[in-house]
């Protein structure tokens, strides 16, 4: 119920009257929702295929060379299928997505040598292993989204959980944990990321933890100040006073009215996980290679700066992104600031 | 220090009882003494007025009559409170939160700052039966406290949020709440203080009235002298956490005894004395950890003598009075 109190729903009116904040929104939650359809959108694989009157659905089954009248037992390849004699004899067709290409699939037999330049079949050209540059910011976007929103979700969790405990109980529980947290924070993060992925796989669950064990500490500042500040409040004061155990106080008079920073803190939150995603892809200590992704894409444009589609397209991608999520992040503040309400 | 004195045990009726409370709080520098063994009593159905500047420790110890001692560092240092013979620090928190609410309840200064801004006021009047069972209809309850604190328009007042409400419906909601469990004692810390006068007078009005027909006791903080004077059965005045005179209101008022009692006296403004200057004490409260040793007035005393340096013995008048000084 607190969540669509008065006071919350004028934030969400404010917040949809500042213009580019409420549109930046709209437009990268779609593109976000749309990446998360990215396989029906950039595919090397049909959504129907008829082969000697037979229908197949290769986008969600998988079917052998063989079966198209090939040699082996590998999965077809269909966009050399489309252009083989032996397809375009008889009365067969194949539906394709708008754009044919897998983020993962090398065009070795394109001419020229890699990276190829953008042409009419790579609308963005191809990277260095000749692969689609398109489809690999399409779906480097997705998985760039997709890891800092969780990212954000386990930070703000122990961010909100840590702060709390601090500001609530105070005194000395307070004061030892300001002290760890001091220490925790000034381990070097980058030496941790390189011992924990090279113990451990860099894989994407792994990252995300790496970076989750620093990304707290920003957001449990600005918690343990909101809940030393309310716990002294009034209302605090005479719930207690009315007999109001530990739990209600804590779960319903303190932290709904403590969630101000988590929110306003949120699309930042989301713009420090995509940067540092994308630096640890760049440096090489991200994602395990041949994931898409940005940063691999940026160290890419840097090693062949004489293929500037591959710096230039991945830079206009990385920025608009950012862009689009500080309006988000500068409005909902904004919209939260409560010198505005008071009226 | 404080012997307890005849009067108390002759009268059996006597509801709380708060004997030697010295509270501290923890410094860096050791424990800092915020109150110095305070003692009160307060009679079924009577209206006691703690009265002292700021800081002198009157709403510390009225927390700590509902075991709520400062936080972070607050520490019981000497002394109890017994609530009906029962010592409330021997009571483990269950049991506190039973009492809070139940027999002990408490209103405060600021009414604007005392409700959740995120809740209606009729779901946060409705969460206290949440945490304590009653054998009565809770709307019918609440429609009939807002009807005594005098609120028409119940419908359209519960489903407002806090913000929505002016400061003096709201201290009547804050009082309707407080009594939503018909407390034995209600703690009153500065009800009127933010309210503008003419509100002041109906909400301590109303109070007194409450007091009246429930039989319930007040315990009146203020520094307020004149609010005193007009609602008071007994008066304790406070001074730099140590309780320096108490006495029957009319007595009190008739023969302050303590210098800073008369010092109080002097400072309130007469309608009928239009010229000359308000008689202000001069000088600042000491702070906590810098009381001078003896007299903690003595600073501030134009009778003060050599004599002051020593602690000041406790006096007691023959009306049960009681003040702490030298002469």
């Amino acid at each position: 119920m607190a969540f669509f109190s008065k006071l919350t729903r004028d934030r969400l009116i404010r917040f949809r009257r500042i213009k580019r904040a409420w549109y930046s929104f709209l437009i990268l939650s779609a593109l976000f929702v749309l990446s998360l359809f990215s396989e029906l959108i950039c595919n090397d694989r049909p959504y129907v295929l008829s082969y000697e009157n037979k229908l197949y659905f290769p986008m969600f089954q998988f079917y052998t060379e063989r079966e198209f009248g090939g040699k082996y037992l590998t999965e077809a390849n269909y966009l050399s299928l489309r252009k083989s004699p032996v397809f375009n004899d008889g009365e067969n067709w194949m539906i394709l997505p708008p754009i044919p290409h897998n983020p993962l699939h090398s065009y070795i037999d394109l001419a020229g040598t890699p990276p190829h330049p953008p042409s009419a079949t790579h609308l963005l050209g191809t990277d260095s292993s000749a692969r689609d540059v398109f489809a690999r910011l399409l779906y480097g976007f997705r998985i760039c989204m997709l890891f800092s929103l969780i990212l954000a979700a386990i930070s703000t969790f122990f961010g909100i959980l840590i702060g709390g405990v601090q500001g609530y109980f105070g005194g000395v529980v307070d004061i030892v944990m300001q002290r760890l947290i001091e220490i925790w924070s000034s381990l070097p993060f980058l030496y941790v990321v390189i011992l924990v992925g090279t113990i451990y796989s860099r894989s994407f669950m792994i990252l995300i933890l790496v970076l989750a064990l620093f990304q707290w500490i920003g957001l449990s500042y600005y918690m343990r100040g909101e809940f030393l500040k309310i716990r002294s409040l009034n209302y605090v004061k005479v719930a207690k006073t009315m007999g109001m155990p530990n739990s209600h106080i804590l779960f319903r008079q303190i932290l709904p009215n403590g969630l101000t920073p988590v929110i306003t803190l949120l699309p930042f939150q989301i713009i420090g996980g995509i940067g540092a995603l994308t630096a640890l892809d760049f440096l090489g200590f991200g994602l395990q290679p041949p994931t898409p992704s940005w940063g691999e894409l940026l160290s890419q444009g840097l090693n062949n700066l004489f293929a500037p589609w591959l710096a230039i397209s991945t830079v206009v991608c990385l920025f608009t992104t950012l862009l689009l999520a500080t309006f988000i992040g500068e409005g909902v503040r904004e919209a939260f600031d409560p010198r505005a309400s008071t009226n | 220090m404080m012997e307890p004195s005849i009067e108390e045990e002759e009268k059996p009726d006597c509801l709380l009882r708060v004997s030697d409370l010295s509270i501290g709080i923890d410094r860096p520098e050791g424990v800092l003494a915020l109150t110095d063994r305070v003692s009160f009593h307060l009679l079924e159905g009577e209206i006691l007025g703690l009265i002292g500047e700021s800081g002198c420790g009157k709403s510390i110890s009225s927390l700590a009559i509902m075991g709520m001692l400062p936080e972070p560092g607050g520490t019981l240092l000497t002394g109890e409170v017994s609530f009906r013979d029962r010592n409330l620090f021997q009571l483990d928190e269950s049991g506190l939160n039973q009492l809070r609410g139940q027999n002990i309840s408490m209103i405060f200064q600021e009414p604007f700052a005392a409700m959740n801004p995120l809740i209606r006021v009729g779901e946060q009047m409705l969460e206290v039966f949440d945490y304590h069972s009653v054998d009565f209809d809770k709307h019918q309850k609440i429609n009939d406290l807002l009807n005594e604190v005098g609120l028409t328009d119940h419908a359209r007042i519960l489903k407002s949020y806090p913000h929505e409400l002016s400061g003096g419906m709201l201290q009547r909601i804050m009082i309707a709440m407080s009594l939503l469990l018909d407390p034995d004692l209600l703690i009153a810390d500065e009800p009127t203080t933010a309210l503008d006068v003419t509100v002041q007078a109906q909400i301590m009005n109303l109070i007194v009235r409450l007091k009246r027909e429930r039989k319930m006791s007040v315990l009146l903080i203020s520094h307020n002298i004149s609010l005193m004077a007009q609602y008071t059965d007994r008066i304790s005045v406070m001074y730099a956490g140590q309780i320096v005179e108490s006495n029957d209101t009319a007595s009190f008022l008739d023969d302050p005894k303590h210098p800073y009692s008369k010092g109080l006296m002097h400072a309130i403004p007469s309608l009928d004395q239009r010229e000359g200057k308000i008689l202000s004490i001069p000088g600042q409260v000491p702070e906590p950890g810098k009381y001078p040793p003896g007299c903690r007035f003595k600073s501030r005393c134009r009778d003060a003598t050599d004599e002051c340096l020593a602690e000041p013995p406790e006096k007691n008048l023959k009306n049960h009075g009681r003040y702490r000084c030298h002469y």
